[in-house]
């Protein structure tokens, strides 16, 4: 008897342990693997971002792919809304696949200590080897460095062209107005468009200018440079200590004071900025250059008359139009150092084929004259069911690089393109890129970076607002210029510069 | 590891103390008859012990990371100590103070105006003659549990924004001065109470109206033929009747007063009421996870939990003082 309750006991404590075992044992197994064989098609696991549709893996353009490179390509796609937990929780997981895609390594530090810890391959020695993949803008591998190697594939984006004035034309021409090229000028058509009832419904419900959050997006209009400014002594400061950010929200404040933006703005999320525009609430925004032909289109469907046109920025107080560059990349694609060496130059094969027109176009539109038709300007229309399928289905792709991709769309008339091209000409000639990219993140703004940039923002709306005076705003600068962590930020910053 | 070795001390403790006590042996015996005995009882537990064993006890070593500079990459065992630098920087942060009041307010304006709620909700329908009628209005109300905080807060967007909410709307076109709902620091908590009341009060209801359902109609009898009225009956039977069940969930309820539902309250900050909206929930995101120190997370979530552990156990206690049943 006794017997047998210490054999049951045991049994218990055995069950027990097994299952807290297995409780506490980390997965190691994940999905990379690491072989490949000269027949069999190789294995090729990408995790990416999805905006909307998740398509299949056995959509015809893949196999196509396949076929011609003898692959298997297996895409996780996660939705874009809380992707960044979710990938954290794949490292922690250890559950990697082949190919991982982060937004940027700045704002996932899990990963980029994880890049720094080896787990993800060094592409530097091999890019050269791939023609297509080479013949990305050199200032484009200059950004993504990590410590000065390259240890991720961009998904590759224009480097000009998020950055114009779209304004409704119409209004324009109803009031005998004329685009702004000063920012006096700017101010007295959202003034008009606010208080002359541009929509003619006799009602006051429009206003000038609409922007989300706070408008950081705005301030390198004013010239206060992108991300980190140059001041008179030629070290380096954050562009929201320039004066010029400065004079940025006085004038946004006159504005809101007068009633000529959105009082919603605080509160409205990014997505919003597209409907306050398509319901006619407000007549001008900063956006993509493309986006004033994308917009007119719906606007039409319910007013005929209603146009956005893309103009070049108003000119600051210095007399000259600022632009920022952008990074030239939107998302980073990890190649986990699991898979060997073979299997890396298979994958960066498949993307150097589809950094190829022909290539990209398979994954993102499926087959030619099948899902796909190519007009004589060389302009692609795919078919309606073909679109649904391929709904997002180049987000894994690096993709080929085009100077004019936020100027033009499938199906835009002839002369919008060319007036859009030499936007983007005149805008590329005097872009300024952010003088810190691609150097090494440091460390006291990987831990408090996030706190940092809401207290700005906090500050940047309560301006706006006049819930904070200029003077306050000078005040929080000046905390920041002394406190000691910021300083710290700085000074790493302008050790890397020299 | 850890737990392995924990378990075969014990075994091995429980092994040599039967060899040599003889107290032990006797409790030791007692209990594995009382094991032979009513086995099925045992092997019917065995699936909620483990669940509570390997979801809720097993995680617990994680709280580890509290003390440890954690890196997902290095794992649990090779990130380094840090002792309680996460704990003193937490303490030390200027911001502490504006959390900590945050959400307190927010928390104990919640148990002020949104606990009650529920248990009026009830007892009205629990007074509800047409039995159609009740059953109605209790899916009404239980309608705005299964909307997503996003819903919610979307729809008060659209209600009460400035530009273009229709309330907002209404008041110019009667000549008035839009009212700024959702950026106006003095509205912002009680913005908030009263969505989780809209939300959670009707769903809050059923509990109680199980402990209703589960009052003695004699009693009611007894005091009808004592010449007590539908509200005396309310003062004198259904009250102390459910009595119990509400103060077991006050003192649940205290226990999660540093939780103030992270989700709602990220979705409604916005700038110009970020000093009055910031929580620990919403400051553990952005330094936590945002910034990916999930060390300091976990020191923050520890302090939490810490916190509403103390406020349970003294409630319980006072409870108890009081003469009621309590948790334990």
């Amino acid at each position: 008897m006794k017997m047998n309750s210490k054999k049951m006991l045991t049994a218990i404590f055995a069950l027990v342990l097994t299952f807290s075992m297995a409780g506490c044992g980390s997965k190691s197994s994940g999905t990379a693997s690491s072989g490949v064989s000269e027949d069999k098609p190789t294995d090729i696991s990408v995790t990416t971002i999805t905006f909307g549709g998740t398509p299949s893996n056995d959509l015809e353009g893949l196999q196509e792919i396949g076929k011609k490179l003898n692959v298997k390509l297996h895409i996780n796609y996660i939705p874009a809304n809380n992707i960044g937990e979710k990938l954290n929780a794949l490292l922690a997981s250890k559950d990697l696949t082949d190919v991982m895609f982060v937004e940027y390594l700045e704002s996932a530090p899990a990963y980029l200590s994880a890049v720094q810890q080896g787990a993800f391959w060094d592409l530097t020695p091999y890019i050269k080897d791939y023609p297509n993949l080479s013949q990305y803008p050199e200032s484009v591998w200059n950004n993504l460095k990590v410590d000065g190697k390259i240890m991720s594939l961009p998904r590759i984006r224009p480097l000009d062209g998020h950055m114009a004035m779209s304004i409704r034309q119409d209004w324009l021409d109803k009031l005998g107005l004329k685009a702004p090229t000063t920012m006096d000028e700017l101010y007295n058509v959202m003034e008009a468009f606010t208080k002359n009832d541009p929509d003619g419904d006799g009602k006051a419900n429009t206003y000038g200018l609409a922007f989300v959050g706070a408008p950081t997006g705005l301030m390198p209009m004013f010239g206060a440079g992108n991300g980190w400014t140059q001041d008179s002594s030629g070290k380096l400061i954050p562009d929201w200590w320039t004066p010029q950010f400065k004079e940025g929200m006085a004038f946004l404040n006159k504005a809101y004071k007068a009633g000529l933006i959105l009082p919603d703005f605080p509160v409205m999320k990014s997505t919003q900025l597209k409907e306050m525009l398509l319901q006619s609430k407000a007549g001008i925004a900063v956006n993509n250059i493309i986006d004033s032909y994308n917009y007119s289109q719906d606007l039409q469907k319910v007013k005929p008359e209603a146009k956005l046109t893309a103009y070049e920025l108003p000119k600051a107080s210095d007399g000259a139009s600022h632009y920022t560059q952008a990074t030239g990349y939107y998302g980073q694609l990890l190649i986990n150092k699991k898979v060997s060496e073979d299997k890396l130059k298979k994958i960066l094969e498949v993307y150097d084929y589809t950094a190829t027109q022909e290539g990209y176009n398979l994954v993102a539109y499926g087959i030619k004259d099948k899902d796909y038709t190519v007009s004589a300007d060389g302009f692609i229309t795919q078919k309606e069911e073909s679109k649904k399928l391929y709904d997002n289905s180049s987000s894994w792709l690096s993709g080929y690089f085009n100077k004019y991709a936020r100027a033009e769309e499938p199906g835009i008339p002839a002369d919008i393109r060319d007036y859009n091209h030499k936007l983007v000409d005149s805008i590329s000639q005097v872009s300024v890129a952010d003088p810190t990219i691609g150097f090494s993140p440091s460390e006291v703004y990987l831990e408090n970076g996030a706190d940092w940039t809401k207290k700005k923002q906090d500050m940047m709306v309560n301006v706006i607002l006049g819930k904070n005076t200029l003077d306050e705003w000078d005040t929080f600068v000046r905390s920041y210029q002394e406190d000691s962590k910021f300083k710290k930020y700085v000074d790493e910053i302008n050790e890397q510069y020299k | 590891m850890l737990q392995q070795d924990e378990d075969k001390m014990a075994l091995q403790l429980a092994d040599s103390s039967v060899a040599k006590t003889i107290g032990k042996r006797s409790w030791l015996k007692e209990w594995g008859v009382a094991l032979r005995r009513d086995k099925y009882l045992y092997l019917l537990a065995a699936p909620g012990l483990l669940y509570f064993l390997i979801f809720k006890y097993v995680p617990l070593w994680g709280l580890l990371i509290a003390f440890k500079n954690y890196s997902v990459f290095l794992g649990f065992q090779a990130s380094e100590w840090v002792g309680l630098q996460y704990f003193a920087d937490f303490f030390s942060n200027p911001d502490f103070g504006l959390l900590f009041r945050n959400t307190m307010a927010i928390s104990f304006l919640n148990i002020l105006f949104f606990f009650p709620l529920p248990i009026i909700l009830a007892l009205l329908l629990n007074e509800a003659r047409n039995m159609a009628f009740k059953r109605f209005v209790q899916t009404v109300v239980y309608l705005p549990h299964f909307l997503s905080w996003v819903i919610i807060v979307g729809i008060c967007f659209l209600i009460f924004s400035q530009g273009t909410g229709i309330v907002n709307n209404l008041i110019s076109d009667a000549g008035g001065k839009p009212i700024p709902f959702l950026t106006e620091p003095n509205y912002f908590w009680a913005m908030l109470t009263a969505q989780s009341i809209w939300k959670e009060a009707g769903w809050g209801t059923i509990i109680f109206l199980a402990a209703l359902a589960g009052i003695n109609p004699d009693l009611y009898e007894a005091a009808r033929v004592d010449g007590a009225s539908r509200w005396k009956q309310t003062i004198h039977v259904t009250l102390p009747g459910i009595r119990s069940t509400i103060i077991i969930l006050l003192i649940l309820r205290l226990g999660q007063v540093m939780d103030v539902g992270f989700e709602q309250i990220y979705l409604m900050m916005s700038a110009p009421v970020s000093h009055v909206a910031d929580v620990f929930d919403t400051y553990v995101y952005r330094l936590g996870i945002q910034n990916g120190r999930f060390g300091y997370a976990t020191a923050v979530g520890i302090f939490k939990s810490v916190v509403g552990l103390v406020l349970v156990v003294l409630a319980n206690r006072l409870a108890k003082k009081f003469g009621e049943e309590g948790l334990y």
